[in-house]
């Protein structure tokens, strides 16, 4: 028996309800408004005082799941999202660290409250770093479509390709956020291999992208 | 031989290092200045996301990421126990843990002394390190020498140490002050880490002071 704990937006808790879709897991998708949050951390049921968190019960035992990475390594090694090889499994996490690494700058960002250092990190961000992840992604892709796979590593989505199914869904392609789509599309869009891609992941994931609850982030 | 190419700092790169020494495994350490990094980066296929630290393997290979690097070797070494789905977790999170220390520490680091937030950033720092800290302490067996107990070292000692030796013991940090009280009340903690200490002692006592 799963529950997932998170705020009711996509934000850190999304790739792990998409994950869960994708394998055909069921859970139970608990969602909380941001007024909630301080009376929930101060009740100190959270290890890291911080969401999401995914509890696992399995008999009597109940086993509390936190940090989205591992959270998402955890199920991926359960449900064969993740590779065996370690040339393979490198691939994957360093395709895992590279995505949460643009999702934690587009955050720094959004949280940013001076409007000058939030223009000048955009600006930093859209400059370079973006550009040069979209570049070594566009490579990858490249390469295992090459060996005649559609997704990051191979044919079969992985949990790499679930975060980054998250990253295209929620923050490019988002009608109820326009201006990080205006922002992050253009580049995206430069390359053919990454829009094959996104058109391949959104065949995989189909109904699921439409029955969401949707959210800006 | 393995090459670490980093900026002159412990930083995300130290870990490696005392994977390749518990390990034995001969590397240099080629050290960059901005300028040879600016350089770096426009040299193909070194630099995949355009950062450091990259290790060249043996074989050549050049592989970025530290902490997907860790793992590459971690496993290569039998360093990172994966039968076990919980354990493999416990590890995980531990070094996701260190990763949003060094986040809110950066951040709080990073902000100019008269910033309005300037405050809140040490305080939202300081009181996640004792939660970060109060993890540690409950996942870690009193007498154990390992993390988690494990029998063999694993990935997440290389990080523990790294990370405790570089953002919390060392006197050369620029907020030692501020974060040693709260090191000192984990006292749970000071035992495996005093046995990290022995373990890489040589590699602590030669590398000189840097503030991370």
């Amino acid at each position: 028996m799963l529950k997932l704990h998170y705020f009711d937006l996509y934000g850190r808790g999304e790739p792990i309800r998409m994950l869960l879709n994708y394998a055909k897991v069921d859970f139970e998708d608990c969602r909380y408004k941001f007024e909630e949050w301080p009376k929930l951390k101060a009740e100190g049921g959270f290890e890291f005082a911080q969401m999401p968190v995914l509890e696992v019960k399995t008999g009597e035992t109940t086993k509390q799941y936190c940090q989205t990475l591992s959270i998402l390594r955890y199920l991926g090694r359960k449900y064969s999202l993740y590779p065996a090889d370690i040339e393979d499994a490198w691939t994957v996490d360093s395709t895992l660290d590279a995505i949460i690494d643009i999702i934690n700058g587009l955050a720094k960002i959004h949280w940013e409250a001076d409007e000058e250092r939030k223009k000048k990190m955009a600006g930093e961000l859209i400059g370079g770093a973006y550009p040069v992840f979209l570049k070594a992604m566009a490579a990858r892709l490249d390469a295992s479509n090459a060996r005649g796979g559609r997704f990051i590593l191979d044919d079969k989505v992985n949990a790499a390709d679930i975060l980054f199914a998250c990253f295209i869904f929620n923050y490019i392609y988002n009608d109820l956020n326009p201006d990080s789509g205006a922002a992050l599309k253009p580049a995206f869009e430069g390359y053919e291999t990454l829009k094959k891609y996104s058109e391949s992941l959104r065949a995989e994931l189909g109904a699921y992208l439409e029955s969401r609850p949707k959210s800006g982030r | 031989m393995y090459k670490i190419y980093y900026l002159d700092f412990f930083g995300r790169s130290e870990c490696m290092r005392l994977l390749f020494d518990h390990f034995s495994l001969p590397y240099t350490d080629v050290v960059l200045t901005q300028p040879d990094l600016q350089a770096l980066k426009l040299e193909q296929g070194k630099l995949e996301f355009g950062q450091v630290p990259v290790i060249e393997t043996p074989e050549g290979a050049f592989l970025c990421q530290s902490l997907a690097i860790l793992r590459y070797l971690g496993r290569k070494y039998g360093a990172y126990p994966e039968s076990d789905a919980h354990t493999a977790y416990l590890i995980d999170s531990t070094i996701d843990g260190m990763e949003d220390y060094i986040n809110h520490f950066f951040k709080y680091h990073m902000t100019p002394q008269d910033h309005p937030l300037k405050s809140e950033l040490r305080e939202k720092w300081l009181s996640f390190s004792d939660t970060l800290f109060s993890v540690l302490e409950k996942r870690q067996p009193k007498e154990a020498k390992y993390f988690l107990g494990c029998e063999n070292i694993t990935i997440a000692d290389f990080a523990l140490a790294a990370f405790i030796y570089m953002m919390v013991l060392n006197e050369a940090n620029p907020h030692y002050e501020a974060i040693k009280p709260v090191w000192d009340k984990h006292e749970g903690l000071h035992r495996y880490a005093e046995g990290l200490y022995e373990l890489f002692k040589t590699r602590f006592e030669s590398r000189g002071k840097k503030p991370f």
